[in-house]
């Protein structure tokens, strides 16, 4: 008969539902009834009868347990609002606490679900591919996005998987205005398969066709109204400048705005035929990306498998004549599916088709949120423990007369969790200040609406709960244990080991001291790339972006006119400018021997170097005196030089072939050696460089003016422009500005990680305030008795700051190194990084021992100050 | 005084009949008897709770068996209350049917 108990998990269940104090006779007397069934009915019966009876207790349970649930709530809460009226000051700091970190919880939580519902709007989000290239080649890995022409279509022909493609390029047009004014407008290239692929809608005209023909044009709304002033514009044709050439393109459509979330944005475009055919065909050359659809089925992997083929039949024999010696083809380019739901938060490093997210930050800022929720609920235990002596005699009387553990429990995680709403009301209300800040900071546009779309308001529900269990939790468990005789004849019971207060507190400031040490070196950082010294001078320097062949032919004219005017000091035309973060490259060839070397470059005019203040180590600056410049000069920097394994000397006079169509130029000979400078952003290495002379491109005109003279100057070259080129928008910026606008992710990034440790610092003081103003309560009586005894104010106040002083110190140690790893691998974004100076950790420990001495001492003076016979009579 | 609902009255009288040897088996069983149903446990307890709550039934500590686990049983008995209200409940029973001829219903 050993067998004959009933099954296990019903009587666990049953063990859950009985919480009376009837429990064994009950389970005794369904074990009975079991043993009485199974007699007569046999096993299989009798388990079946036993589950039915203990699941037919379920209702009673749940109608007893709602019923006394509410009964006891309504007390608890009772007396959860009694003693926040008595302790105001400790009610208000946990309130406030737990309010700060649930506001910054909330806030990222919104941050990174937004950054998380990018291009999810698409119906076809998991089908929707980007072809994209990795290159291996000479030690160096990139991942191209950009393709040419022939991928696209080539693919849906040969892969029945492969269903539809699209091509999209970022492009510029010009388009004439009422004013008789030509306007720069941004502008996507697409095909008409866009809108098959992508959800992008046409609010007026036929997705259908809309860009089907060459020159056909989809405005934005905002664009058909600055252009028509209405949004019936379909039919309806606009005089262009584009891809060099006016003509008068048709508006097809007005598009719906691209919702924010898309990784793609624009705000018209332009059908992708009216492109030339000839950089429409052929394999070579990297100019627009490729976006394919696929069937539901597709097998990414199988795909990727057999593209090795793909790059065999089409590509194979235009790029292995460029390959080294040796070099295994399919080791150097391989051809990748990027899925659409991984673009924007892990982009490309280089040419991504417009600014992206970042995984990093998202965990970050998570991290960083869920440590100062974890301050402001360590706040909570420790507030609570500490005080925990005030409602010992409640918890004893409650003990004696019958209560339970498990409803001292539940008595103290209702009330904090009465604590933690209270707090997500405050909350919410802090987010509705700071959510317009938060937006400008992180470029976002958040409302406090998102709080009611999806499911947010559960998982602020959850939040919360989750919050008041993870405060609450550990007090419940110091508070339920009194032993109540004890309680009652006064012995000394314990109130929450003051280790773990310790602990926690040295804790909270471990984050903290860190999260101001980070601070400190973003903006270290930031300051040391502005003020790095970039090898040219980026101040007093205008660009205004030039486009057409006016300018070509009016150049020389439009530069005499503009040095007339004493305060403007040189001016140059080039096609590029340095502090640009897009550079062009291409394969340089010396002509004496079989050399190559991959160079970026910009070509300009006579008086580059002059503008941008560039310093020679060798040679001589193009000059027009030197009728054989003309097309045919170059100055390379001490990079290159180095990659050709020439010498200052032996370069000069070296002629080079320059690869690629785009290029007037076919031979340069090098005139000089420029000092390495940082033409780029300082996130990338100086690389060899070459600024080749021409004077037949021309995209940016670049201003020297005269220090402090910038405003007059910029109005002299305005009068100048419109004068010469009336047609022209006036389109002008300051170089410095341009170059810091190239860290403006890392700057936003910055400010956000500065106002959370804000936050974080700022909940970690309450908790000290409320734990000193604890201590000095505690030790009322000593104090009383050492003043009596003659102690000084100094000394009491001495007293009581020591420990927190060494709490902090303690954190010190900690928090350095934890920081020093995290930055420093955050500065390896950098080529060019600032030092993590040791002065930097002092700062931030001495900030936060300043900190957490303001606010100890306030209490500690004001228990020092105080009278001894009060503080004698006390209690 | 509120009247007692019918399932505290079958129960009541169940341990009256039983006579010290009422509990949860056994009153079970009796309800089988009575009224032809098997009633679940959790249907039997909610009116014991309710019963005991009220003073009508006290609990009494009956000896533990094999049979149940070595748990200890608890016999319920009356009390003079509970009898009380027992009549009272009858009382209003004979009252109210007193005047009805059975042949009315058939």
């Amino acid at each position: 008969m050993k067998n004959d108990k009933p099954p296990k998990a019903a009587e666990l269940l049953l063990k859950i539902l009985l919480v009376e104090e009837d429990f064994f006779e009950r389970l005794g007397d369904y074990e009975e009834g079991y043993i009485i069934k199974r007699k007569e009915k046999g096993k299989g019966r009798a388990d079946l009868w036993y589950w039915l009876q203990v699941l037919l207790g379920i209702p009673v349970f749940i109608k007893k347990t709602f019923y006394w649930g509410t009964v006891m709530f309504g007390h608890y809460f009772k007396i959860a609002l009694r003693n926040f009226r008595k302790q105001k000051l400790f009610s208000f700091i946990n309130v406030l606490g737990l309010a700060v970190g649930l506001a910054a919880c909330i806030m990222i939580l919104f941050w990174v679900q937004d950054e998380m519902s990018y291009d999810k709007f698409n119906k076809n989000y998991s089908s929707i591919y980007r072809v994209e290239r990795e290159m291996n080649f000479d030690g160096q890995y990139a991942q191209i996005p950009i393709t040419s022409y022939p991928y696209g279509p080539t693919m849906v022909d040969e892969y029945p998987e492969v269903l539809k493609s699209v091509h999209l390029v970022h492009d510029e047009m010009f388009v004439l205005d009422k004013r008789n004014v030509l306007n720069r407008v941004p502008v996507l290239g697409a095909d008409n398969s866009i809108f098959e692929i992508f959800d992008f809608k046409l609010i007026n005209g036929d997705e259908k066709s809309a860009l089907l023909e060459p020159r056909c044009l989809v405005l934005s709304s905002a664009l058909a109204m600055q252009y028509f002033g209405t949004l019936e514009v379909v039919g309806k044709s606009l005089s262009v400048d584009h891809n060099g050439e006016k003509n008068d393109y048709t508006v097809t459509g007005v598009m719906q705005d691209v919702p924010a979330n898309s990784h793609i944005q624009f705000n018209a475009m332009v059908s992708f035929d009216t492109y030339p055919e000839e950089r429409r065909s052929g394999w070579p050359g990297n100019w627009l990306y490729t976006y394919v659809l696929l069937s539901e089925n597709a097998d990414i992997d199988r795909l990727e498998s057999i593209f090795p083929k793909f790059l065999d039949k089409h590509v194979a024999a235009e790029i292995i004549p460029y390959l080294p010696e040796g070099a295994n083809f399919h080791d150097v380019l391989k051809l990748r599916l990027k899925s659409l739901g991984s673009i924007h938060l892990s982009p490309a490093e280089y040419f991504e088709i417009d600014p992206q997210g970042n995984m990093t930050y998202i965990y970050v800022f998570s991290a960083i949120a869920g440590l100062i929720l974890l301050i402001a609920c360590i706040n909570f235990m420790n507030l609570s423990t500490a005080k925990a002596n005030k409602r010992a005699k409640e918890v004893g009387l409650r003990k004696s007369v019958g209560a339970y553990k498990q409803q001292l429990w539940k008595q103290f995680l209702s009330e904090s969790t009465i604590t933690a709403f209270a707090a997500l009301l405050v909350a919410l209300l802090l987010i509705l200040l700071l959510l317009p800040g938060f937006n400008t900071l992180s470029g976002k546009d958040l409302t406090i609406s998102i709080l009611f779309t999806e499911n947010n308001w559960v998982y602020l529900l959850l939040i919360t709960i989750f919050t008041s269990i993870s405060a609450g939790v550990y007090p419940a468990f110091v508070l339920s244990a009194y032993d109540p005789v004890k309680v009652f004849k006064e012995i000394n019971t314990k109130r929450g080991s003051s280790g773990f207060r310790k602990s926690t507190t040295v804790f909270q400031f471990v984050i903290s001291i860190a999260l101001i040490i980070c601070t400190f070196v973003v903006y270290n950082q930031m300051n040391y790339l502005n003020e790095k010294a970039l090898g040219f001078e980026k101040e007093n320097v205008i660009i205004i972006p030039a486009n057409g062949d006016e300018f070509l032919s009016n150049m020389v004219k439009f530069r005499n006119d503009l040095l007339q005017n004493s305060q403007i000091l040189s001016v140059s035309g080039s096609s590029n400018y340095p502090g640009n973060d897009r550079f062009s490259d291409t394969v340089f060839k010396r002509a004496d021997s079989d050399e190559k070397l991959d160079m970026t470059f910009l070509t300009a005019d006579y008086d580059f170097l002059k503008t941008y203040g560039i310093e020679l180590v060798s040679g001589r600056d193009f000059s027009r005196e030197f009728v054989s410049d003309a097309n045919n000069a170059v100055i390379i920097n001490e990079s290159a030089l180095v990659k050709f394994g020439l010498t200052n000397e032996t370069a000069l006079g070296k002629k080079l072939n320059p690869a690629g169509r785009f290029l007037p130029i076919e031979e340069v000979t090098i005139v000089g050696i420029a000092k390495d400078f940082n033409y780029t952003t300082l996130h990338d290495q100086v690389r060899p460089f070459g600024i080749l002379l021409t004077e037949q491109i021309m995209d940016f005109i670049s201003i020297r003016v005269a220090p402090g003279s910038s405003k007059d100057a910029v109005n002299y070259v305005e009068e100048k422009w419109r004068a010469m080129f009336p047609q022209q928008e006036f389109n002008f910026s300051f170089l410095d500005e341009r170059i810091q606008s190239l860290y403006e992710s890392e700057q936003s990034m910055g400010k956000i990680i500065m106002i959370f440790s804000l936050f974080s610092v700022f909940v970690g003081c309450l908790g000290l305030f409320g734990l000193a103003s604890f201590t000095a309560e505690e030790k009322t009586k000593e104090i009383g008795i050492r003043k009596v005894l003659g102690s000084s104010v100094g000394e009491i106040i001495m007293m009581l700051s020591k420990q927190f002083v060494k709490w902090v110190l303690l954190a010190n140690i900690i928090a350095w190194p934890l920081a020093y790893f995290t930055m420093d691998s955050w500065l390896q974004n950098f080529a060019y990084q600032t030092e993590l100076s040791f002065g930097i950790f002092i700062l931030a420990g001495f900030i936060a021992i300043i900190i957490a001495l303001a606010t100890v001492t306030y209490q500690a003076v004001k228990a020092a100050l105080m009278n001894p016979v009060s503080s004698l009579k006390h209690e | 005084m509120k009247l007692i609902s019918r399932a505290e009255e079958i129960i009541l009288t169940a341990i009256l009949l039983l006579e010290g040897n009422a509990y949860g088996i056994t009153i079970r069983d009796h309800i089988l008897k009575v009224t032809g149903h098997e009633w679940s446990f959790a249907s039997i307890y909610s009116p014991l709770d309710k019963l005991k709550q009220k003073g009508f039934v006290e609990k009494e500590l009956g000896g533990a068996t094999q049979e149940r686990g070595g748990r200890n049983k608890y016999l319920y008995v009356i009390t003079e209350t509970g009898k009380e209200a027992l009549r009272e409940i009858r009382g209003i029973q004979n009252t109210i049917w007193g005047e009805i001829n059975p042949s009315i219903l058939d």
